[in-house]
């Protein structure tokens, strides 16, 4: 019975890995970003592909998100997509409204019921650099009170790509997260 | 007790590779004619309830709570006399799960019968899937949820089913999932609510479709 709706690492990755995270990610925006300015979403992104430098990150990742699947989800899954750095900033209001990561995207044409299924958020920021910024994941009542376990850095959540979730306005500083998605077969 | 099987039919692949649907509806699905040998089927309706999971988690009972949920309820046990009723849901079923979802199912619940008053009656949003028990098996769990409109849509205020996938339905839409005999299915992880009824009374039939966990 392995039904959960999100699950936690806490501080699994230390402040200097986070910080090494953000240096990476700050010189990728600087190569090129992805700026959402519209109403449900407004961050800057950019992608992390695996290359040997980030190497480290996603054996890293797929050592806690495979733990993570044996005990609270049973999925089966392929691999870990690119990643990507998120920046939501409060001299915006950075935010992304209700969404869930699921959906219709072919990723492989090749293999075209791949779809998203784990998603996960790594926190890069403490909890003292930004106000705001809460990652909420919805499946109904008190869902909001869940949000404030999971602020720690280096804290990675994981929740079934179905689960509509959202991040809420930035008021104050800066939240800079790491955000993927395990992709496998549709649910069956 | 146990579930009313259905037909298994997964791999027929008669949805286009990569589609994936948060919900999907059959209008006129159940005829209006047909309402006086259903409600002839409705024991006494009572308060309904909702899962609370106990303090160590792993199991979960049954309790009233107006602050999740305020309706009237009746189950509809699968006797001879209901068989056409499941027959007609069976089919209905199979042809969404096959033509939509394409997921591993074993059966269907009891159907529950559904009255939302007008000042009393509302179910905020919430999930039908999740940890607990179906008939003592740890193994099942609610995997596609539907209900079928009984009540006219001008009979009645407020009542919307409302499904939040994140994108907002069109008007049209909302119109059909309101339609008298509209069968409306989707994914029971899906957070869905029932609005305040504030004028009338909205009735419907619901149920849910089980299987093994999500792969």
């Amino acid at each position: 019975m392995n039904r959960s709706q999100f699950a936690v690492t806490r501080a699994c990755f230390s402040p200097e890995e986070c910080e090494a995270i953000r240096l990476a990610g700050d010189a990728n925006l600087q190569d090129g970003s992805s700026d959402y300015t519209g109403v449900s979403r407004v961050s800057r992104v950019c992608m992390m592909s695996p290359s040997h430098k980030e190497g480290w990150l996603f054996t890293k990742l797929w050592t806690i998100l495979e733990e993570h699947n044996r005990k609270f989800y049973d999925y089966e899954l392929d691999y870990i997509q690119p990643l990507q750095y998120s920046v939501y900033d409060s001299a915006d209001l950075g935010h992304y409204e209700w969404h869930q990561d699921w959906g219709s995207a072919v990723f492989d044409p090749a293999r075209p019921e791949i779809c998203r299924k784990l998603s996960f958020t790594l926190q890069l920021s403490a909890p003292e650099a930004y106000e705001g910024g809460r990652l909420e994941i919805n499946y109904g009542q008190d869902y909001a009170r869940e949000s404030e376990f999971y602020l720690e850095q280096g804290t990675l959540i994981s929740f079934p790509s179905f689960m509509l979730h959202r991040i809420t306005p930035v008021t104050g500083g800066v939240r800079k997260s790491l955000v993927g998605w395990c992709v496998g077969p549709d649910y069956k | 007790m146990s579930f009313i099987p259905t037909t298994p039919n997964r791999g027929l692949k008669l949805r286009p590779q990569g589609q994936r649907y948060y919900f999907s509806t059959t209008r006129h699905f159940f005829r209006e004619e047909d309402i006086p040998r259903l409600r002839a089927l409705v024991p006494e309706l009572m308060d309904a309830t909702v899962a609370s999971a106990d303090d160590s988690g792993t199991s979960s009972q049954q309790i009233a709570n107006t602050d999740i949920r305020s309706s009237k309820v009746g189950f509809i046990e699968p006797t001879d006399s209901s068989a056409w009723l499941y027959k007609l849901i069976g089919a209905g079923i199979a042809h969404h799960n096959q033509t939509y979802y394409d997921y591993a199912i074993e059966g269907i619940e009891t159907l529950q019968f559904s009255e939302y008053p007008a000042n009393t009656g509302y179910y905020k949003p919430h999930l039908d899937w999740g940890a607990g028990t179906i008939f003592g098996r740890n193994d099942i769990c609610r995997k596609l949820s539907f209900t079928i409109q009984l009540s006219k849509p001008d009979s009645y205020a407020g009542g919307d089913l409302k499904l939040h996938s994140g994108r907002e339905l069109d008007a049209a839409t909302r119109e059909t999932i309101r339609e008298f005999g509209c069968l409306t299915v989707f994914p029971s992880w899906l957070l869905h609510e029932v609005t305040p009824v504030t004028h009338g009374t909205r009735r419907s039939l619901v149920g849910w479709v089980v299987g093994p966990d999500f792969l």
